[in-house]
């Protein structure tokens, strides 16, 4: 799937750079292979049948609008008609100006596909032609593709009735006979109303049900096409009472399906995915503007992991601790990479639980896998800033590291960093473990907190009131020194 | 300084003018009615002409009959025929006409309306950019007094 995903976003790239190129080549490719195989179905003329002539040809119709592509067929057509018969080059150019007249004047931006339905019937891919309109076309799209199916179908009425120009030569006197047996063929041709029927059908299916609001209704229009196309060519081909071979028609189906579900799946990034490139002009500057579309890519699902609630984990393992300790050791020390080592889920809850548990009020919180910036920053902040100042003066500290930010850690910080002071002046009193107590119960002869500190703690929530008297604590510690 | 948003909207107005636009301004020129009929007009002649091309290619196809036939037909009878169809035909592509093109014009409309809407902020913006840039010039002349 990713291989896919890639692929299709690699060809939206190329055409999103090149459209104008891709679009004309593709126009190119359309007029060549059509008038190729109408040059070996009518190929009447050596020189306009020729690989020269056709890319000529070619060329015109992919830098021309698509309603002119069928005039210029149409004229190829008749040029190589004219070299047979004045009269049968009229007589199809005229039946062309009826189906213009009639029918597609209605339809001018569709005129590849009145180029494009001769050509899939000849490859012997009839059926793809409702499905792909069904699905990037509309309703009106049964026009064009039916005026596309006369256009085969007469094709095949001449080729029929003149086999070579010596043949038409020598019936040079019936050349009205021979209209009459190409207008015979044309209008009683049972096989060519039944493929009409099949594409209105199929096309008008496809229509309704992609337009229904629900999920994969492309999805579903192109499957209920195929069976509505099967059916169709069934039922159509008893009615009209033409041959039809079941199996080859089914597997044809199926193939055009898989076509057509192809084709959507790149259609709809490729779909207005063209950058647009425009002029414009205000009082005061020129612009030339791409527009590039932005492309939404349907991203493979992500299943997301999310710890169980607090209450569930297992809160007093040994190993799970030991690795929470490590990993904030390891984010504290990284630097610029404080992500050096992966957290699992459970580390970064015990993380966020163990050295950050001031910051962590909100409850809902508690459901997010990822720590962010901000949690970077409480965890620096918790650091064990005293030794870490300590160390880098060359002081000597025995016993373990503490973790920052925890009851525990603060008061074992205060402890060392009071012990230590005791130890360089002899004269300070008191003991470190007395900032377990409350602040009435210290000694008489200790000062107060300052004013400051008291309306901190004041407002200090119930939550942080261990941190508090921590930090109350060693303000009474500096207050013995000073 | 470039308006983001101004030339934002004029990209979308540029867009719309290179694509539906162009038709959509055609048919802006026109009254609805006046449009409808033109539309009808054109569609008139079209199958007027379809339809004289294949009573030509109908008469080509029974040539032989007709010449042979030529004293004893009915001709009367034969164009009421050739007339009826034509009234019936021509009836259902003015109806369609009409349809087609009633609805083509209301969707131009709607569009146009939009395309009108934008420009008009276009406009805002380029008062409030004029607007902006007057200010700036009378603080930078106070600055200089």
């Amino acid at each position: 799937m990713t291989i896919i995903l890639a692929i299709r976003a690699k060809i939206t790239e190329i055409y999103q750079k090149y459209d104008f190129v891709v679009n004309t080549a593709l126009k190119f490719a359309l007029m060549f292979f059509a008038l190729k195989k109408a040059a070996g179905i009518i190929g009447y003329n050596s020189t306009l049948s020729g690989t020269g002539a056709v890319i000529a040809f070619a060329l015109v119709g992919a830098f021309l609008p698509t309603s002119l592509m069928v005039f210029l067929a149409v004229m190829y057509v008749f040029l190589q008609l004219l070299t047979a018969s004045v009269l049968i080059a009229v007589t199809v150019m005229l039946v062309f100006m009826i189906l213009y007249l009639f029918f597609l004047r209605f339809t001018p931006k569709e005129g590849a596909v009145v180029v494009a339905t001769p050509l899939f019937i000849s490859i012997g891919m009839p059926y793809a032609v409702p499905l792909f309109l069904g699905v990037f076309g509309g309703v009106l799209s049964i026009v064009p593709a039916a005026c596309g199916v006369v256009a085969y179908f007469m094709l095949k009425a001449v080729t029929n009735n003149i086999v070579t120009i010596d043949q038409l030569k020598a019936l040079k006197d019936q050349a009205l006979t021979i209209y009459i047996d190409i207008l015979d063929d044309l209008l009683n041709n049972p096989p060519m109303y039944v493929m009409m029927f099949v594409f209105a059908v199929v096309i008008i299916f496809i229509c309704v049900i992609r337009s229904i609001r629900m999920d994969y209704s492309f999805e579903i229009s192109i499957l209920v096409g195929t069976v509505v196309m099967i059916l169709a060519s069934m039922i159509g081909s008893l009615i009209a009472n033409t041959e039809l071979e079941i199996v080859p028609m089914v597997i044809n189906c199926l193939f055009c399906a898989v076509a057509a579900f192809v084709a959507m799946y790149f259609w709809r990034t490729l779909d207005y995915a063209g950058a647009e490139r425009v002029q414009f002009e205000d009082e005061r500057y020129y612009y030339y503007v791409t527009a590039v579309p932005k492309i939404t890519p349907e991203s493979p699902k992500r299943t997301v992991r999310r710890p169980k609630p607090a209450k569930d984990e297992p809160l007093s393992e040994d190993e799970e601790e030991t690795e929470a300790i490590e990993a904030m050791e390891s984010m504290l020390s990284g630097g610029k990479r404080p992500y050096a080592k992966p957290l699992t889920p459970a580390l970064a809850k015990r993380l966020r639980r163990d050295v950050a548990p001031r910051y962590d009020d909100d409850d809902d919180e508690e459901d997010e896998v990822v720590i962010k910036g901000p949690r970077v920053h409480g965890i620096d902040r918790d650091r064990d800033w005293d030794r870490d100042r300590d160390e880098e003066d060359g002081a000597e500290i025995t016993g373990p590291r503490e973790q920052s930010g925890t009851k525990e850690s603060v008061l074992e910080a205060v402890r060392s960093r009071f012990n230590k002071l005791k130890s360089v002046i002899p004269g300070i009193k008191g003991k470190a473990n007395a900032s377990r107590k409350d602040p009435s119960e210290e000694e008489p002869d200790e000062e107060e907190p300052d004013e400051e500190g008291a309306t901190y703690f004041a407002q200090s929530e119930e939550s942080s009131d261990d941190y508090a008297e921590a930090e109350e604590s060693e303000n009474k510690g500096d207050d013995d020194y000073e | 300084m470039i308006h983001s948003k101004k030339v934002r909207l004029m990209t979308q107005c540029a867009i719309y003018q290179k694509h539906e636009g162009a038709d959509d301004l055609k048919v802006a020129k026109f009254f609805r009615a006046d449009y409808i009929r033109l539309e009808v007009v054109k569609t008139i002649l079209g199958v007027t002409l379809g339809y004289l091309i294949i009573i030509g290619m109908i008469i080509m196809y029974h040539l032989e009959f007709l010449i042979a036939n030529a004293l004893y037909l009915n001709y009367q009878m034969l164009g009421m025929k050739i007339l009826g169809y034509y009234i019936l035909i021509l009836a259902a592509y003015i109806v369609f006409a009409v349809g087609r093109y009633s609805y083509l014009h209301m969707k131009s409309h709607k569009r146009l309306g939009r395309y009108y809407k934008m420009l008009g902020r276009i406009r805002k913006c380029s008062e409030e950019e004029e607007y902006a840039r007057e200010l700036e010039e009378e603080n930078r002349e106070e600055m200089q007094s």
